[in-house]
């Protein structure tokens, strides 16, 4: 099979392409990735990965086709956790705490931001969340603050697009858009 | 106790501050601050044992709402022309609950998505190394490449026989850097594992490792890698000055171990 120089693929043959690549790839891949590899145009790419979509989506299936931190994702549907869980003999991760997630929250849309700045919106300390987080890999530092002490500056990874299933970045700014509407018109009664 | 188990459902004051405002019903840009105060010093006071460092982030919001209240009940200065109007000393405060709401709002929203996410499962990675377009993966890589190659030696020499009389041994750099040099000399190139001999003491590897660390310094030798997790090949250097002359051999080797 000739498959890379030839770009005049049946559209059968792209789905096909496409789901092996996703399958094999555990990470989320980007269209413009796999439009890479596959050496046809992204709009092909996008079109072939909603053919998967739909499919998938077909009651019965198990399996789904997720856009996840900016790429694509096969993975299972939610309604088969309960018989996962039983095939595996090792619990997943323990969620994170409420402690965990208020600094996560502020860390995401206040990024780059300081321990102490985190600090004075929580009113608590953080040290001990901060590296839980970092060893998550939900964030990382981003640099240094040019003030005195050059403090760490701390940032939210593709991992935590991932560890929350978030599209992308702008699906995650829109929650914060979302709260802030709400506080609008609690202000507003 | 009570202090620890009450402690365990407020994330911090101002969690404690929610709770009270929710459970009194307080408009939260109208706080009546002694009523608020009381009711957080009570909670403060409950606790029967103080773990210092948790009870601190409590206690500092305690003396906020103390310094707040008295500015209340102080008669504001008069006002002259040059002061500005003085602000309401609770503005601050109601400033920062509200923006600590706002990210408490948030984590529940990541609360919710995480429960959801732990309902869907992708394939686990395997061990497989991705394709990185083009680029030589051990660019400024070789160095660090041939120290860990250096402690895989030594850990496998390690499992040697530990019982043993140790005799000092007599190996100078220098030895070991006309070695090296036979070596390559010999055969062209030689590979990194080679210079070690198996059974080599601990003392020999760490000789034989400085002499290949000052010739790559002097720039006698070449070490290259084709490949991630390659073979290591030191090869000589093709410049024109080829022989080492005594005193650079001196040179190279006056820090006997």
């Amino acid at each position: 099979m000739k498959m890379s120089n030839e770009k005049n693929w049946s559209e059968a043959e792209v789905v096909g392409a496409l789901e092996a690549l996703i399958f094999a790839s555990t990470e989320p891949i980007s269209s413009c990735k796999l439009a890479q590899i596959l050496e046809i145009h992204e709009e092909v790419v996008k079109k072939g990965l909603c053919h998967i979509k739909e499919k998938y989506d077909e009651d019965v299936r198990g399996l789904q086709l997720r856009k996840l931190a900016g790429g694509y994702q096969i993975s299972t549907k939610p309604q088969y956790a309960p018989y996962i869980e039983k095939l595996f003999i090792t619990p997943r991760v323990s969620s994170l705490s409420s402690a965990a997630l208020e600094t996560l929250a502020i860390i995401a849309f206040k990024e780059p931001i300081t321990k102490a700045e985190i600090e004075e919106i929580r009113g608590v300390k953080v040290d001990s969340v901060l590296s839980t987080l970092t060893e998550r890999g939900l964030i990382e530092d981003v640099g240094r603050k040019d003030t005195i002490g050059r403090p760490l500056l701390y940032g939210t990874t593709p991992e935590f697009l991932k560890y929350f299933g978030f599209k992308n970045s702008q699906e995650l700014s829109q929650i914060y858009q979302l709260s802030k509407g709400e506080k609008r018109e609690e202000q507003g009664e | 106790m009570a202090y620890q188990v009450k402690l365990a459902v407020f994330e911090g004051p101002f969690d404690l501050l929610f709770h009270l405002i929710e459970k009194e019903e307080i408009d939260i840009y109208d706080i009546p601050i002694a009523k608020l105060t009381s009711g957080y010093l009570e909670y403060l006071e409950s606790l029967k044992e103080l773990d210092v460092e948790k009870a601190s982030e409590f206690l500092i919001m305690a003396s906020t709402l103390i310094d707040i209240k008295t500015r209340m009940l102080l008669p504001a200065p008069p006002l002259n022309e040059i002061d500005e109007p003085e602000e309401d000393p609770r503005e601050e405060l109601v400033r920062r609950l509200l923006l600590y709401k706002e990210f408490k709002k948030i984590a529940e929203v990541l609360k919710n998505k995480e429960e959801a996410e732990n309902k869907i499962y992708t394939r686990m990675a395997e061990e497989m190394t991705i394709k990185v377009d083009g680029v030589s993966l051990l660019d400024g890589l070789s160095l660090a490449k041939l120290y860990k190659t250096f402690l895989e030696l030594m850990e496998s020499s390690e499992e040697e026989d530990e019982t043993q009389e140790l005799q000092r041994e007599k190996v100078s750099v220098r030895e070991r850097i006309s070695a090296i040099l036979h070596a390559i000399e010999e055969h062209s190139q030689v590979e990194f594992t080679h210079l070690f001999p198996r059974t080599a003491s601990r003392h020999l590897i760490i000789v034989t490792f400085i002499g290949l660390l000052e010739l790559i310094k002097v720039g006698y030798v070449r070490v290259s890698q084709d490949a991630l997790f390659d073979k290591i090949i030191i090869s000589r250097r093709i410049e024109e000055n080829t022989e080492l002359s005594d005193e650079e051999m001196d040179w190279l080797s006056d820090e006997d171990v």
